[in-house]
């Protein structure tokens, strides 16, 4: 008989190979991350001799000063992130939570139709120049701190995902008895309701978040002034300046050499990639104590 | 008080005719009768952080010539062209934008009818509103900037040619006593020397610059027919109308023979088949002879923008070629609500001195300093890294700009020299047309990505990958576009008359 593993109600052969094989897991998700902090803790010339390392070639924090002394605009970009996505979070969760809650009521005449009216959309969408049209010349969006939030706060996805949520978890004999009790509708949902979907909404707004966090689509699409771009617009513009003048070197050449000069160096470029991951990766565990059971779609009851 | 009669005969006048603008002599009507407009202009750079405090001394000056104002934009590089297309796409009615044929298209964009044509016969706007422009520019460049026989942007008055050569590192040409390749150097086989000089004495410099998409290939100067990665050329001086696959030619064999040899002999970096980011290599000091594209002061400006001082060795002789006419625009849009303004601001921007030098230099005292007023000479001021686009080129008229002390003092008139000196090309104003051969264009800029940049940096042996290139080439229809790229060059000399 082979031995018990002290914590699971498996042989220990099996637990040291799921221990691996995990472990395994767990290394490459980390182990790129710690190539791109290496090397943004190198020096530049080193690098372009001697090829990307796991350890820093010579240490050096040029890089970091380089990006901090773009200065004003990363600071700027950084706070501006912070305020898009606290707000954005903040104001997705308030709408989605909402429009899920009034769906999942049954005793709600027009549900059906808002089921209808939201699904559909998610399906069948107009495309990219009237989504465009309509955010720049009806909603009046363009070059405004709104374009940076508004687009995202309503996802009917997320709305599914929440209604499914509210009714695997909600009795509908608790709205009925907080009715009886004399609450009105938004006593019941803000008092009632909301204590009891905790887990639900801590896994919307972590949702929410990293879509605002990670958010370079907007600014690229709805901003022209430098004072609204996000830091991972900054860091995509980057990005795709060196890419571009790649392939274009031949052609541009002839006309200038100007674009080249400004170029960042691979060191700077992972700095950006650092700072760009700072804060979100700490959202994690401050939402991972919500997530009790996994949230899953169309499971079946229990 | 004669003036003053001339004014109020030539108001009857206009007013008789009801037209709102009295065009006096080739002059703009005075901004008193013009309504007062907002115009906007896109550019691209790196953005600047003292862009709008630079926008708002524009229309500080503007605004009593022309009664508008402007809003000046810049995207960055990496942007600029996903932006400008998405504006096209949506019909925003900007007024002007940046256009080259690296960049927001030119000639898709005139395919499209995004921009206004500008000398349409019997509404020949630049004549009336940019007259001074039209004759800087002269008729052989904007015959060159046309898409059948039309102009739809103005192109910027700089160095109207191009040619090719090697730039070369001094401290190094000083240290080892190598003056004399300035003299000798006349073909890229007469490097050799030198470069064996280098690779024995200093081990860490890669003696020849050549890397994917910026190698000794170009010194053959091919005129390109289709575009930069399509093997379907002319020969570049004029010597016959017959389109050609460049690598079929003996002279582009020779080439990469010599190049091959060099790569064997560690000239050349190992990898280069798979760099593309020679400026970071230039910059690192670590090439002592790179292949350019020239005009008179690129040494300098290469010195400028890489921090090592270059010195130039001209090889191929200097060509007036499209590419040049449409490397570098501004565009009217199509949907503009007042074309007629912005021409005459980008007719007040090509010729008057100190607006084309604030967008390029910015203010006196803060982002330079004078060394020369007389001469225009500046130095980078106390605040320079907060506005220094570096854009000359772009922006409207070089021949009026400011020099900077490192450079040339004779920079404008080797300019003028120079494009004086070159040869136009027959094939000058020649747009190829590829709706008809779309797949195989695409096919054959597959193939070139797969074979030319091993073959450029020396990488593999040409003798057996040239056929094995052909034959690629061949097999993705490189001999269809020849064929429709001849039948279109025959009908364009035949309506220009270019014959040889």
């Amino acid at each position: 008989m082979q031995s018990k593993s002290r914590f699971l109600q498996i042989s220990t052969v099996s637990e040291a190979i799921l221990h691996i094989f995990f472990g395994i897991v767990t290394l490459a998700c980390l182990v790129p991350l710690w190539a791109v902090i290496s090397i943004s803790l190198s020096d530049d010339n080193k690098i372009r001799q001697s090829g990307y390392r796991l350890w820093p070639v010579k240490w050096s924090v040029k890089s970091y000063e380089f990006v901090l002394a773009q200065g004003a605009a990363i600071v700027h970009a950084y706070a501006l992130t912070i305020f898009v996505t606290v707000v954005g979070t903040i104001l997705c969760v308030l709408v989605v939570s909402l429009y899920a809650y009034v769906l999942f009521r049954k005793d709600f005449k027009y549900r059906k139709f808002f089921t209808f009216f939201g699904f559909f959309t998610m399906l069948i969408n107009a495309g990219l120049v009237p989504w465009y049209i309509v955010c720049v010349n009806v909603l009046r969006l363009k070059d405004t701190i709104y374009a940076l939030i508004l687009p995202y706060v309503m996802n009917m996805w997320y709305v599914l995902i929440f209604r499914t949520y509210l009714s695997m978890s909600l009795p509908d004999s608790i709205i009925e008895s907080a009715k009886i009790d004399g609450a009105g509708e938004f006593t019941t949902f803000f008092r009632i309701v909301v204590p009891l979907v905790k887990p639900g909404l801590a896994t919307i707004a972590l949702f929410a978040a990293i879509t605002y966090w990670n958010d370079w689509w907007l600014p690229f699409m709805l901003v022209e002034s430098e004072k609204l771009y996000n830091l991972q617009y900054l860091m995509y513009r980057v990005q795709q300046k060196i890419q571009y003048l790649a392939e274009i070197a031949a052609k541009i050449s002839v006309v200038s050499n100007s674009p080249f000069k400004d170029l960042p160096a691979e060191s700077a470029r992972m700095a950006m990639a650092v700072l760009g991951m700072g804060p979100i990766v700490l959202a994690y565990p401050f939402f991972q104590r919500y997530f009790v059971k996994g949230l899953t779609i169309g499971a079946i009851k229990g | 008080m004669k003036p003053k009669k001339l004014l109020v005969g030539m108001l009857v006048v206009a007013f008789v005719l009801t037209s709102v603008i009295g065009v006096m002599t080739g002059f703009g009507a005075s901004s008193s009768k013009l309504p007062y407009v907002k115009l906007t202009w896109y550019v691209i750079g790196t953005p600047q952080k003292d862009w709008d405090l630079i926008n708002q001394k524009v229309n500080e000056y503007i605004k009593p010539k022309l009664n508008a104002e402007i809003k000046m934009t810049m995207f960055d590089w990496g942007e600029y062209n996903d932006k400008l297309q998405t504006k096209i796409a949506a019909g925003e009615p900007f007024d002007i934008c940046f256009t080259a044929i690296w960049t927001n298209n030119y000639r898709t964009n005139v395919a499209k009818g995004a921009f206004l044509p500008l000398n349409k016969p019997g509404n020949d706007l630049l004549s009336k509103y940019a007259p001074k422009t039209k004759k800087l520019l002269g008729d052989d460049f904007i015959k060159g900037a046309s898409i059948n026989g039309i102009l739809y942007a103005i192109p910027a008055n700089k160095e109207k040619a191009h040619n090719w050569g090697f730039i070369v590192r001094m401290d190094l040409v000083k240290k080892y006593k190598l003056e004399d390749m300035f003299k000798k150097v006349k073909k890229l086989e007469d490097l050799e020397p030198y470069l064996k000089v280098i690779k024995q004495k200093e081990p860490g410099i890669y003696p020849l610059g050549a890397y994917a998409g910026e190698s000794p290939r170009f010194l053959l100067d091919w005129d390109k027919v289709v575009d930069d990665d399509v093997p379907v050329s002319l020969y570049p001086n004029n010597k016959s109308t017959k389109i050609v696959n460049e690598l079929e030619q003996p002279n582009t064999k020779a080439l990469f023979k010599t190049v091959r040899k060099y790569y064997l002999a560690g000239y050349i970096r190992k990898d280069a088949a798979s760099v593309t980011d020679w400026m970071s290599d230039l910059k690192a000091g670590k090439v002592f002879v790179m292949p350019q594209s020239l005009k008179p002061g690129k040494d300098a400006e290469m010195s400028i923008s890489t921090g090592y001082q270059w010195k130039q060795i001209d090889i191929t002789p200097p060509v007036m070629s499209t590419r040049e006419a449409i490397g570098s625009m501004q565009a009217i849009n199509a949907k503009s609500k007042n074309p007629e303004r912005a021409l005459m601001f980008l007719e007040l921007f090509n010729t008057d001195k100190y607006l084309n030098n604030l967008v390029n230099f910015g203010i006196e005292g803060q982002h330079y300093v004078f060394k020369d007023k007389a001469k225009g000479i500046i130095a980078p001021g106390p605040k320079a890294k907060d506005y220094s686009p570096g854009l000359g080129w772009m922006f409207g008229n070089q021949f009026i700009n400011y020099i900077y002390e490192n450079e040339d003092p004779n920079k404008w008139k080797n300019f003028e020299e120079y494009n004086k000196k070159a040869l136009p090309l027959l094939s000058l104003g020649f747009n190829f047309d590829d709706s008809k051969v779309k797949t195989q264009v695409a096919a054959c800029k597959n193939v070139w990505k797969q074979y030319i940049p091993m073959l450029e940096t020396g990488s593999v042996d040409p003798d057996r990958y040239i056929p094995q290139a052909i034959d690629k080439f061949k097999k993705a229809g490189v001999d269809i576009i020849i064929k429709e790229a001849q039948r279109q060059y025959d009908e364009f000399l035949k309506k220009t008359g270019r014959k040889k």
